[in-house]
């Protein structure tokens, strides 16, 4: 608790966390004009908890949303417990050295594989669920997509030793990240946004819904399939940042 | 500019109303309630100056909700129907429909509430009400000082945009994008970073560390009624939370 107060009453700590929600919303704008499919829009949160400690993130992502909200999008604002969350396991796994370790390539590579592996298989497994809710099995759906999976380890092998490179560990944190994220945030859209929320990503719930699931689980499925990506991304781009820094800068903040 | 009934209240009071509205609307599943507690919230923006800003940007939110509500909930939802209604090939749940409208009307209620307590209040109106009441002044600075920051980190967002394409940057294809933008983060968080020790050094010299309250140039208005009024709100929404949690109103 000590430490927490500490954090809040040296300035340049409360600056950065100020800079941190602003750039949040700059990158988030960015990324509209690149029209990327990702939002990037807690990358700031992930930056304080690298730098600053668990504490510093979660705070900074619950401003955050209330910032969103005080901007006029009321409907950000419930999910503060996300964007807290996000802020807090980027202060952890920063302690655990994350963002400050380079992997080998082949890090990279195997987590790029293993991900879209899991995700093909997490969608297909979705689309198969039968009416009664009775789980596909494993072997089967295997067996019968052999072809799509092994497509999708390779591509993802591929696209992991190009993008990733180096940043493999950063790059898996960001997808447990995204994972989590995608779990919480499905009960608040469902519960109090009936899983819409007006922007492009309805699409992929509309989706799931066709697929005969019900809203919460359609949510989720969404959010796994979209949240990893965007937090892997997040999480890269901080620790490739993070990695060019001078260390004056870097030593300067408190939690290191 | 023509001030209105509910931009003159106090900041806790605005908030206090927002809340129970969305508190209330969600906890109460009685769809004639839920009607008339969205009646209330809209009709709370013709109190305040300028009710037509506040409809617009009403209207400009729950356009593309009710859209998609209507094609998520309404056409695909699975289950037992109700009863359906087809038209044009398409089958429409109607009991599903009936549920998307209850879970509208909810969203506006909340998005209402809370729109007209944002859009009559001056953020560091907000803060201040808060700080007074026991808010760190530190949580106070970050958020105003984020609200400042913004519209001149999305300008140097846009002048590095400008400057990587004068050095040639193409932004096309979908890769091309993609390597587009640590070129275009990096630098805007770099620059972010850099800024912060001048920051830090103007905020020093302002007396942030001074142990005494700050002064500050607004005074905010309260009442003995208004207190009244925030008091019976939150008795209200404590009773609604109450009577769902222990089964009187489902």
């Amino acid at each position: 608790m000590q430490k927490t107060l500490d954090t809040l009453k040296n300035p340049r700590n409360i600056i950065l966390m100020a800079l941190a929600i602003a750039i949040n919303i700059a990158v988030g704008q960015l990324v509209t004009i690149l029209k990327l499919p990702i939002y990037l829009d807690s990358i700031g949160t992930v930056l304080v908890g690298a730098l600053l400690g668990p504490v510093a993130g979660a705070l900074t992502g619950t401003l955050a949303s209330l910032i969103w909200g005080l901007l006029g999008n009321a409907y950000a604002a419930p999910y503060f417990i996300v964007a807290t969350v996000i802020g807090l396991m980027a202060g952890v796994f920063g302690r655990r050295g994350v963002f400050r370790n380079s992997s080998p390539q082949w890090v990279g590579a195997i987590v790029g594989g293993l991900f879209f592996f899991a995700l093909a298989l997490f969608v297909t497994t979705f689309l198969n669920i039968g009416e009664d809710g009775a789980m596909p099995a494993m072997n089967d759906l295997l067996a019968q997509n052999a072809l799509p999976f092994a497509g999708a380890a390779v591509v993802g092998v591929v696209l992991g030793a190009l993008l990733i490179k180096n940043g493999g560990y950063a790059g898996l944190a960001g997808i447990a990240t995204g994972i989590v994220a995608a779990i919480i945030s499905a009960p608040i859209s469902a519960y109090l946004f009936g899983g819409v929320s007006g922007s492009g990503t309805d699409v992929l719930v509309a989706a799931f819904m066709a697929s005969g699931q019900n809203i919460i689980t359609s949510v989720f499925a969404q959010g796994v399939v979209s949240d990893p990506f965007d937090k892997m991304a997040s999480y890269m781009m901080v620790w490739a940042i993070i990695n060019v820094l001078p260390a004056r800068i870097l030593e300067s903040f408190s939690d290191q | 500019m023509r001030s209105g009934w509910f931009d003159n209240l106090h900041p806790l009071t605005k908030l206090t109303w927002a809340v129970s509205l969305a508190v209330s609307t969600y906890l109460i599943d009685i769809p004639l309630v839920t009607m008339v507690i969205l009646c209330m919230a809209l009709v709370t923006p013709l109190t305040t100056a300028q009710p037509a800003a506040i409809y617009r940007t009403l209207q400009r939110i729950f356009v593309p909700i009710a859209l998609s509500l209507f094609i998520i909930q309404g056409i695909l939802f699975p289950g037992n129907a109700v009863g359906t209604w087809q038209a044009y090939g398409i089958t429409i749940n109607v009991g599903a429909l009936q549920i998307a409208g209850i879970l509208l009307a909810r969203i506006m209620t909340m998005g209402s509430g809370l729109l007209c307590m944002i859009l009559t209040t001056p953020p560091a109106i907000l803060t201040h009400a808060l700080a007074e009441r026991g808010m760190p002044r530190s949580i106070e600075y970050i958020l105003l000082m984020a609200l400042q920051i913004i519209p001149d980190m999305q300008a140097r967002a846009g002048a590095i945009l400008e400057a990587q394409q004068s050095r040639g940057l193409v932004i096309r294809s979908l890769a091309s994008r993609i390597r587009a933008l640590l070129p275009l983060v990096g630098p805007l968080v770099v620059g972010a970073l850099v800024d912060i020790e001048e920051r830090a050094m103007a905020l020093e010299l302002r007396a942030f560390a001074a142990p005494h309250p700050p002064t500050r140039m607004h005074t905010l208005r309260d009442s003995r009624m208004q207190h009244v009024m925030r008091t019976t709100m939150l008795v209200g929404v404590l009773v609604v939370i109450g009577m769902r949690i222990w089964g009187g109103v489902q």
